[in-house]
């Protein structure tokens, strides 16, 4: 590393800022805030609020925040931002600490604290921050995921003094760039995409600026929707802005100023709190991408490592690809998704209140790779993948790290955040009026949750990053859309008899997520611009729990779909319907679909949670019950035994479960610790380990059996016994080498001695084990 | 001639009896759980006791007994449904459990959506094993796309009829666009499962979106049979005593419905609890000239407010149950969990003193009402604030526990360092802040101005609290209204309900709007809504209020515009647009609207209409009248505002002369409620036995 990066002792020195500048490279706040002279920040507190006003102001800062949404959602001409929620609010103290942000897309989050920051800095002094300014801002070096996220920035002052900002960002269907939907997969770099704009002010003594406004739109294919939504923006903005200068005149500055740094103070209180029972240590995650463009066909291995000491966490990227084609993320998207985890898992009763967490949260990425990309890296493609793939990464690293912590930490732990939405954008013909219309369809928004340790995951219950996101209606896009859906289903966890398989198997299910297919309609063609595609597992089971499904795209172009139709029938599933399957490039260009051409995708279910073996039989009988499984899957996978009368045979079961469990152990080359003597437990870790004090220090061990699975230092997967399965072999998992040029495997970490399950990963077979759960050391 | 309305609650029937001369009658059973028709029945010889006639002779008299009835929301609640089957096309029986991916959030408050840990999606309404897919197929055009052949007709046919099902929903893709096959199916299921409900999807709700169109069939098939059980035993209970006029429904749009409707719509009634308050509030308004009210409505476990704008009811597209979602036109109320029985608590997550929206409810109730509860409650709050007597709760039928109230709330204080009055002032002001802070969001986020409002304030908790809540949101004038009624306001309601019909269709017509085709459109469902309206034995020749439902191309969300009477000629369109814009700027600010292309998604015609006008008789004021005669007490009151006793005096409701006005700091008790007037208010008596509080 050379001498001008800086590193987190640098933190409050200029060489930070020097290098994080938010030109050449993505900006990284420092916890020192460079205000220009002439700007006067609020910062007067309130010594004493009373509970009674506390807990009003609390109350309609909150609601202050949700009516700036209300506004938004119910003006936006985009379907991707009304139902998708493909957009966020923000109320964030005078410089840029997060009060409460809303409840729509939740990896925005990196977006509105550097935004706001950056902007006092660079733009405090020329052109100045004034009463009735807002300021447009989609420079993802700044802070955005990807230029189609438009932030508008206002700040609300007190007199003179800066008090508070009202911020949103809002998903923009069509910005320019060589493609419709602005999502450039075919990019060299930023150059080829939407220009990216620094914040800029395009309100000006409360009044649009014709001239910023009309910069803005030109670049945009869909120019009128586009200014609707600034509008609406703006709109949802003042509306924001005059909630909290009603109640600064109602209660007083000091007051309202004060009720929001305790809201932030009981945040960070109940965040300490949270985090206080895992011991010191280091948890990662690292999954790999195909492709970092068409015709690529390496796997690119993304990492995430979180490292806890006292009350701090410090999140790197150590291990991850260099920035390539279009799998980057800039700081703000990376940041966005660490949030969106911390939120969902950290701080899930703070309505929003992120500040608090965010105080004891360090970053410390490095430039120029995937997830900290460089100008002039092209990154307009990431809010398809590379963002969800950014909470899912920070969702892998923190369940770990939950997992050593006491039950209130545990209890959060979710499979949820690798959910991937089947995203893909359509460009076609009006069927009522030819006019041109890009179809951003949202059907992924469907989603799913995954299990946590005291429940099955939710079917089809949308995603933990967006919480009020929502997938459309079948009649919704067939209405305005030339298009006709052969099926929306679920997605099966049931190995035998349907092309969509899930697995999702273990103590608790996952959730299982949709597969749909359509054929276009009323039209001659549709061009599928953008889809998500992948072959290497990413969807993974925690702790023993197996894998969920992949995402794809497929289609067949000179299908009989139309001949099936006169004969009275509609296929239900890829294989029922004929003609040439052609299986989609991870990251390829646009398909052109004609009127025979029938297209088929998923939308990804979530892994399981726990050892499968584990799972009550009542719970097996249930999915038997509800069609979610088949009698082979409950046999094979769950180990249950049924009597004559279809009942399962528990004590059979339970013997069956055994020899199932040592069954995995055969044939591997297995050298034992042995048992931990005399141990005295003092933990847990994952969901079949336990810590140990022991004479030989502190180890992992098997909580089953106590195996000795080594020092907590050392990585416990190398004691561990490895059952290797390539993932060409897992039924019903596409061959990765369709994608890429490396073998990839399934590796279960299973107990050598009792054969339960610990965890599990999916790598190329030359990278070694993940060193994922380090405590102290 | 008599009008009644009864009004079937959890805990209490409410009845109400309006007569000739426009005398009010009121009263309060307890509802019957086992069978609801019981508790209506026993209302009416109360109200027949009260009157001084048997309850034939009254029910001879009566020309619209309105009744509301919760026997189907309850069905869906409590999950006391039948065996249902749901036919859908093939590839898309899924949708109904795929619930568009917002099962686990619908309808929950935004405070909890964030939480996902504790919030799930709720049980199926159909088990996934009773979905029977058909091959068939209609495009968004209405063109078919595949034939439902006999052989597919009668495969299906015959799986339903092995389910062995009590209720049968049919919901196909675009079947209101082309009803063809869903009828096929209706025709051939009639036959082959003769005592089931069955429903279609197109005559249910014939609106864009089969997931939600789906939850309304389902729904309706559900409680198809409960609902018509019930109304058949009602009705012919009801005849059997003599009823000489219609036994009428109330729903969830804003107005009744005949049994027959009921019978065949049976998902109207569902919703419509809140309903009977709002149309007599509509009513209260109309007879004072009020064209724009909020309603408020605060009982033991929430807090609901609702709008009258330009004389109408405000109403929504739909309704939330269970966190299904479905299309309907509903009286548009929001409701939080702030009521008298809402707890208040210290949250350990925020750190914060939080009121609701957990509630003690009925039982174990707050603690004063000595029932076991432990919790403090807004109810107990008022109680040792002093604003609530101990002797004089329910008409003096129940006392209430002081000491268990400051018990309660005591140890609350002490986990904040505030004493047991400085907390109950405290929990008011929390409670009365949320409260306002909901009514101000549904007036300011529609584009109204609270100012130019009056506020309706009933439900046994409401008059204790409006004067509060109202405060910061410059109202013109706060009503409790016709005074004691207050407490049974939704009888009164039904009692004064006017026959509703809506017809609605959905469809996409681009501007420039073709005035053929909107009158093409407007000529089909304005024969469909008199149709129905006639067949009900109503007026002849009613006003029909016809609107459009407009948005900007790509929008979701839409604007209601009033369309004139008559045939739409070559200016009205670009008029239509032009009043779209000023409802878009007026709802989402200056400046909002753009030259983005509008388009029109549905057209809707309503049809009112009384069969007879119930009124309400108005008293006489009297010159010079005054309250001192019902000065009752002095008592001493802890203020929040002020945080100090003072001696306040607190005043017999019933007795204070019409005409007659009491200045703030006052109390007047009522046998059913308790009205705070603060300082600088002052609350008079009207000729309709309201009270009308005025803010100088």
């Amino acid at each position: 590393m050379s001498s001008n990066v800086p590193t987190l002792d640098d933190l409050r020195d200029e060489k930070w800022n020097d290098y994080w500048d938010g030109v050449a490279r993505s900006y990284i706040p420092s916890p020192v805030l460079r205000v220009p002279e002439g700007l006067k920040l609020h910062t007067d507190v309130a010594d004493t609020i009373d509970p009674a006003t506390f807990e009003v102001i609390r109350f309609g800062l909150f609601n202050t925040n949700f009516e700036h949404n209300d506004v938004i959602q119910r003006t936006s001409a985009s379907p991707i931002v009304v139902i998708t929620r493909d957009f966020n609010t923000c109320l964030l103290t005078e410089d840029g600490e997060f009060v409460y942000f809303g409840s729509s897309l939740q990896y925005m989050a990196g977006q509105m604290d550097t935004s706001v920051r950056w902007c006092i800095e660079n733009r405090g002094d020329e052109p100045g921050i004034h009463d009735g300014d807002m300021f447009l801002s989609n420079d993802p070096w700044v802070g955005c995921a990807h230029q189609q996220d438009v932030g508008l920035l206002c700040p609300v002052f007190h007199g003179d003094e800066l008090f508070c900002w009202v911020t949103s960002t809002m998903h923009q269907t069509d910005i320019g760039g060589s493609t419709p939907g602005s999502f450039c997969v075919d990019a060299k770099d930023v150059y080829d995409e939407p220009s990216p704009m620094p914040p800029i002010k395009i309100v000006e003594n409360d009044k649009i600026r014709r001239d910023v406004e009309g910069l803005y739109l030109r670049a945009s294919r869909l120019p009128d929707t586009v200014a609707l939504d600034l509008r609406g923006q703006i709109n949802g903005a003042r509306a924001a802005r005059n909630r909290v200068t009603g109640l600064i005149e109602r209660y007083g500055a000091d007051v309202v100023k004060g009720s929001m740094k305790r809201i932030l103070d009981n945040a960070e209180r109940s965040f300490v709190e949270r985090i206080s029972s895992i011991p010191d240590g280091e948890w990662s995650e690292r999954l790999y991408q195909e492709a970092a463009f068409d015709g690529d066909r390496r796997a690119h291995p993304i990492c995430l490592t979180v490292k806890k000491e006292g009350d701090i966490l410090t999140f790197s990227n150590e291990g991850t690809v260099l920035s390539e084609g279009i799998l980057n993320l800039t700081f703000a998207g990376w940041q966005g998704g660490i949030l969106a985890a911390i939120h969902a898992m950290l701080a899930y009763d703070q309505m929003g209140c992120l500040g608090g967490a965010q105080r004891h949260i360090r970053y410390n990425p490095t430039a120029g790779t995937a997830t900290c990309a460089e100008h002039p890296s092209s990154v307009s493609a990431a809010g398809t993948y590379n963002t969800c793939f950014a909470v899912g990464m920070a969702n892998g690293a923190l369940v770990r790290m939950l997992s050593c912590g006491d039950q209130e930490a545990r209890k959060a732990i979710t499979a949820s955040a690798w959910t991937l939405p089947g995203w893909c954008f359509a460009v076609a013909e009006d069927q009522h009026d030819g006019s041109f219309v890009v179809c951003p369809m949202c059907d992924g928004m469907a989603g799913a949750i995954g299990p946590y340790e005291s429940r099955d995951g939710i079917d089809t219950a949308g995603f933990y990053h967006i919480p009020t996101g929502q997938a459309n209606n079948v009649e919704d896009y067939e209405q305005i859309w030339p298009m006709l859906y052969l099926y929306r289903r679920f997605e099966t966890q049931a190995l035998e008899g349907d092309s969509a398989l899930a697995w999702g198997w273990g103590t608790r299910r996952g959730g299982r997520s949709f597969v749909a297919g359509l054929v276009p309609w009323n039209t001659e063609q549709i061009s599928m611009e953008l889809h998500t595609e992948e072959a290497i597992p990413k969807q993974m089971g925690l702790f023993g729990g197996y894998l969920g499904s992949v995402n794809f795209h497929r289609y067949k172009p000179d299908s009989d779909v139309r001949e099936q139709f006169a004969n009275g029938s509609i296929p239900v599933n890829f294989g029922e319907v004929g003609g040439e399957a052609i299986y989609t490039s991870p990251k390829g260009l646009r398909y052109p679909l004609t009127s025979a051409g029938m297209w088929e995708w998923n939308s990804t279910s979530t892994g399981g949670y726990g050892d499968p073996l584990g799972r009550a039989t009542a719970d097996v009988a249930g999915d038997l019950d509800g069609g979610i499984i088949d009698r082979y899957t409950a046999e094979a996978v769950y180990g249950c035994v049924f009597a004559a009368d279809g009942s399962v045979d528990e004590g059979a079961t339970q013997t069956r479960r055994k020899e199932m469990a040592q069954g995995r152990l055969a044939g591997l080359n297995i050298s034992s610790l042995g048992k931990v003597e005399n141990g005295t437990s003092v933990g847990r870790a994952l969901e079949h380990l336990k810590i140990v004090d022991s004479a030989e220090g502190r180890l992992f061990a098997c909580d089953s059996c106590d195996e000795n699975l080594g020092s907590t230092t050392e990585n416990y997967k190398q004691k561990a016994a490895v059952v290797l399965t390539p993932v060409k072999d897992l039924p019903g998992f596409r061959d990765p080498a369709m994608h890429v040029d490396v073998l990839v495997e399934y590796r279960q970490f299973c107990c050598p001695g009792c054969g339960v399950i610990f965890d599990s990963e999916i790598a190329p077979s030359e990278d070694a084990f993940l060193h994922d759960v380090r405590i102290g050391g | 001639m008599h009008y009644i309305g009864i009004d079937t609650g959890g805990t209490f029937t409410d009845g109400v009896l309006v007569d000739e001369q426009g005398g009010l009658f009121t009263t309060k059973v307890a509802t019957t759980p086992e069978d609801p028709s019981l508790g209506v029945s026993r209302c009416v010889e109360k109200l027949s006791e009260l009157a001084g006639v048997d309850s034939s002779t009254i029910l001879g008299d009566t020309v619209q007994l309105a009744h509301g009835t919760t026997i189907g929301t309850n069905a869906v609640v409590e999950r006391k449904g039948p065996r249902i089957a749901l036919i859908a096309t093939r590839g898309h029986g899924d949708a109904i459990l795929m619930m568009r991916g917002t099962g686990r959030s619908e309808g929950l408050s935004p405070e909890t959506v964030f939480n996902i840990l504790e919030t799930d999606k709720p049980e199926p309404l159909v088990p996934p094993q009773m979905i029977f897919e058909v091959d068939e197929r209609v495009d968004c055009l209405g063109a078919i796309v595949v034939d439902l052949f006999d052989a597919e007709l009668e495969r299906v046919v015959a799986d339903v009829v092995a389910a062995d099902v009590d209720a049968i929903a049919i919901a196909l893709l675009w079947s209101f666009r082309n009803p063809e096959h869903e009828i096929e199916l209706l025709e051939r299921l009639t036959e082959a499962c003769p005592n089931a409900f069955i429903c279609c999807s197109h005559q249910v709700s014939p609106t864009v979106g089969e997931y939600e169109r789906t939850v309304a069939t389902v729904i309706n098939a559900y409680v198809g049979k409960t609902t018509s059980l019930y109304l058949d035993g009602l009705d012919s209970r009801l005849k059997d005593g003599g009823l000489a006029g219609d036994l009428l429904i109330l729903q969830c749009g804003g107005g009744v419905i005949p049994v027959a409707d009921a019978r065949r719509l049976p998902l109207l009634t569902i919703g419509s609890g809140p309903v009977g308050g709002m149309i007599g509030s509509a009513d209260l308004a109309q007879r004072l000239e009020l064209d724009n009210v909020i309603v408020t409505d605060m009982g033991g476990t929430s807090f609901e407010v609702g709008l009258i704008v330009d004389g109408s009811l405000s109403v929504r597209d739909f309704n939330v149950i269970h966190q299904y979602k479905y299309w309907v036109p509903q009286v548009d109320l929001v409701s939080m969990g702030s009521g008298g029985g809402s707890i208040a608590w210290l949250d350990p997550g925020t750190g914060s003193l939080r009121v609701g929206p957990q509630s003690a409810a009925a039982v174990p109730g707050p603690a004063c009402y000595s029932r076991g509860g432990i919790l403090p409650t807004v109810t107990d709050a008022n109680l040792v604030l002093g604003l609530l007597r101990p002797e004089a709760f329910l008409g003096g039928e129940m006392s209430l526990d002081v000491a268990l109230a400051r018990e309660a709330v005591g140890k609350l204080g002490d986990q904040l360092g505030l004493t047991c009055e400085e907390t109950a002032a405290a929990i008011r002001q929390i409670v009365d802040a949320q409260m306002g802070g909901l009514t101000r969001q549904q007036t300011l986020t529609r584009g109204h101005d609270p100012r130019d409002f009056t506020l309706f304030a009933y439900g046994g908790a409401a008059p204790l609290h409006a004067a509060a809540y109202s405060e910061d949101l410059g109202v013109k004038e706060v009503i409790i209204p016709a005074g004691n009624a207050a407490s049974v306001w939704s009888a009164f309601g039904a009692a004064v309900s006017e026959l509703l019909e809506v017809v609605e269709t959905d469809t996409l017509v681009p501007s420039p709007f073709p005035p053929e085709r909107l009158n093409a459109l407007f000529s089909d469902i304005e024969e469909e809504v008199l149709e129905r309206h006639r067949s009900q034995g109503a007026e002849e020749d009613p006003t029909i209020t016809r609107i459009v439902k407009m948005r900007y191309r790509g929008q979701m969300n839409r604007v209601e515009v009033a369309v004139g009477p008559g045939q739409i000629s070559a200016d009205d369109p670009a008029k239509m647009v032009a009043a779209f814009t000023a409802e878009y700027e007026r709802l989402f600010g200056q400046g909002s609207s753009t030259n983005q292309p509008v388009e029109i998604t549905t057209v809707r015609c309503t049809v009112r209409g009384r069969q007879r006008d119930a009124v309400l008789a108005a008293a006489e004021l009297k010159p010079g009248a005054t309250a001192d005669s019902a000065l009752s007490a002095e008592h001493p009151v802890y203020w929040p505002e002020s945080k100090e006793y003072s001696a306040t005096p607190f005043y017999d409701g019933l007795a204070i002369e019409f005409g007659a006005s009491v200045s703030g700091r006052a109390i007047i008790t009522l046998p059913f409620t308790t009205i705070v007037v603060p300082a600088n208010w002052t609350a008079s008596r009207d000729r309709w036995g309201s009270f009308r509080l005025v803010n100088h």
